[in-house]
């Protein structure tokens, strides 16, 4: 069974080992390195954009937290070493090579000033450095196995790959950098959080693809919910004042507002109706702004019965000769017979009629 | 409340209705021409078999589409079932907008010229044939109180239809 985490603690005149005083700060560092670990997913927090200007690739100073939790700082731009990419020395010259970054702990260098009991000077820190190291083509596939540390361990050294991009080497030197490979469709991943609730006291919650302060380009997409002015929940772009402009707006009382169109493997864009009198002879009306070419139209008709008809003669009495449409055309061919009932031998007299119809259409996109 | 409302389809050179429709759903602006209801043109048809338009009525006159006017007015459902019944009062939208018409005289043809009863002195005949997709055999006529037609084939069965002013749409199907 695996040991309980233990919290240093000290007692009046107790003889303090170095072991202990390591264990006070272990404690905090374990503790926090779990949080990230469990309450976050792994990956870039700030920085650590890898760049090409000049002939140099250089990756900018920023932070990242890798999968043990621990944190991975880099305080200063670094430019890229094209002599330690020499372990491919066959490179192609439109391969992308992933570029990882990893958190390594390094002894600082012994204090002059202070000497142990042999009068032998020994580190009193460790440095969170990081190295940089290339992979080769494709071996990003494997970012996503890698495999975390046991729940009650604290971060680890080395062990933990985080990728900051992609280069393309043309010996002696690189050539180009990249954020994504399409080959493997394998980018940058990002720090993440792992919460069944996210709760906002402000009264709005955003979540964006990038911070307002990147939303020049346009392209910058978010999700808000706000209670005021109204409340509603909001999708669209993020402009640089952290506001949203909707593209669709679902209000408190369901009302669900689009400004683009709504389209599905089963769900017809739109679907309008019209509906009406028509008379023989003409060509049913379409929904207001509909484009037949676009459009699958329904129709449904049946001859109109009014006792505004007036008869051929007062003896007259209307039967259907014909109700329809041409699918193609939509024209309405709708007659009415007239057969006198004072002369039933006599032929009926035919006259042009009018139709109830509806028509709905079920438009495509763009129609 | 807004009056309900119903569109026609008219004959432009005399004012006659040739069909009435409602929408439901009608557009704030009425369509600036009759193009979407009409296709390639406004088919008539069904003025009733009798002696002198035998067969008529399973044939189909068409007047084409430039001709056709289109003009919205109150909604009046003995007008929507018998729109024939009407003229629009030119120019349109005039006052009154719609005025009845009385029994339509009677069309005949013979020895190249056509006839009218009650010698209308002005009216206008369309002639169509011998197929109905062939178009008309003589251009569409201005008012006028004559019309003698020309390049008829003879052999040749034809549609005619005239429109009187202040009469009903008379019809006639004959050999040339």
């Amino acid at each position: 069974m695996t040991s309980p985490i233990a919290r240093p603690t000290f007692y009046e005149g107790e003889i303090l080992p170095a072991a202990d005083l390591d264990a006070t700060v272990d404690y905090a560092r374990n503790q926090m390195a779990r949080h990230s670990r469990y309450l976050h997913s792994w990956g870039i927090a700030t920085g650590l954009n890898l760049t090409f200007a000049s002939g140099a690739a250089t990756l900018s100073a920023g932070e990242a937290i890798d999968g043990t939790g621990r944190e991975i700082v880099v305080p200063a731009d670094v430019q890229l070493d094209s002599t330690t990419f020499d372990v491919f020395a066959t490179a192609d010259k439109d391969t992308l090579y992933p570029v990882y970054l990893q958190g390594i702990d390094q002894p600082a260098p012994a204090s002059s000033n202070l000497t142990g009991a042999c009068a032998s000077s020994q580190s009193t820190s460790t440095q969170e450095n990081y190295a940089i190291a290339f992979g080769s083509p494709g071996s990003e596939l494997s970012l996503a196995s890698q495999a975390a540390p046991a729940i009650g361990d604290g971060p680890d050294s080395g062990a933990w790959q985080i990728l900051v991009g992609f280069v393309k080497y043309v010996s002696p030197a690189f050539t180009a950098v990249a954020t994504y490979n399409p080959a493997t469709k394998i980018g940058l991943q990002y720090i993440g959080v792992n919460a069944s609730q996210v709760v906002s006291g402000s009264g709005t919650l955003l979540l964006a693809t990038h911070p307002a302060a990147q939303a020049a380009s346009g392209s910058v997409m978010a999700v808000q919910l706000q209670e005021t002015p109204n409340p509603q929940l909001v999708f669209g772009k993020l402009g640089t004042d952290g506001t949203v402009t909707p593209a669709l707006t679902v209000k408190a009382n369901g009302d669900l507002i689009a400004t683009g169109q709504i389209s599905g493997a089963s769900i017809p864009v739109k679907v309008q109706a019209q509906s009406g009198v028509a008379f023989d002879g003409m060509v049913l009306p379409l929904p207001l702004g509909i484009d037949p070419a676009n459009s699958a139209v329904h129709v449904q008709v049946s001859i109109r019965y009014d006792l505004a008809l007036s008869p051929p003669s007062p003896t007259s009495i209307p039967i259907p000769l014909e109700c329809t449409v041409d699918p193609s055309t939509r024209r309405v061919s709708c007659r009415m017979r007239w057969f006198d009932t004072t002369s039933w031998g006599a032929p009926p007299t035919i006259t042009p009629a009018a139709c109830d119809y509806l028509v709905i259409v079920a438009a495509s996109n763009g129609a | 409340m807004t009056t309900p409302q119903m569109d026609l389809l008219y004959f432009s050179a005399t004012g006659h209705v040739l069909a009435a429709f409602s929408r439901v759903s009608e557009p704030p602006q009425i369509e600036s021409d009759a193009s979407s209801f009409l296709g390639d043109g406004f088919h008539v048809r069904a003025f009733g078999d009798g002696p002198t338009v035998a067969a008529f009525g399973n044939q189909e006159f068409v007047i084409p589409a430039n001709q056709v006017g289109l003009l919205r007015t109150d909604w009046s459902a003995s007008q929507l079932v018998a729109p024939r019944e009407l003229q629009v009062t030119l120019p349109a939208p005039g006052s009154p907008p719609l005025q009845s018409l009385s029994t339509a005289p009677t069309l005949g043809y013979g020895g190249s010229t056509f006839t009218l009863s009650g010698s209308p002195t002005q009216f206008v005949i369309l002639v169509y044939g011998p197929t109905p997709t062939s178009g008309p055999a003589v251009p569409i006529q201005t008012l006028q109180n004559q019309l003698i037609v020309s390049g008829l084939v003879s052999g040749n069965n034809y549609l005619a239809i005239a429109f009187v002013p202040q009469k009903q749409i008379a019809v006639a199907s004959f050999p040339a």
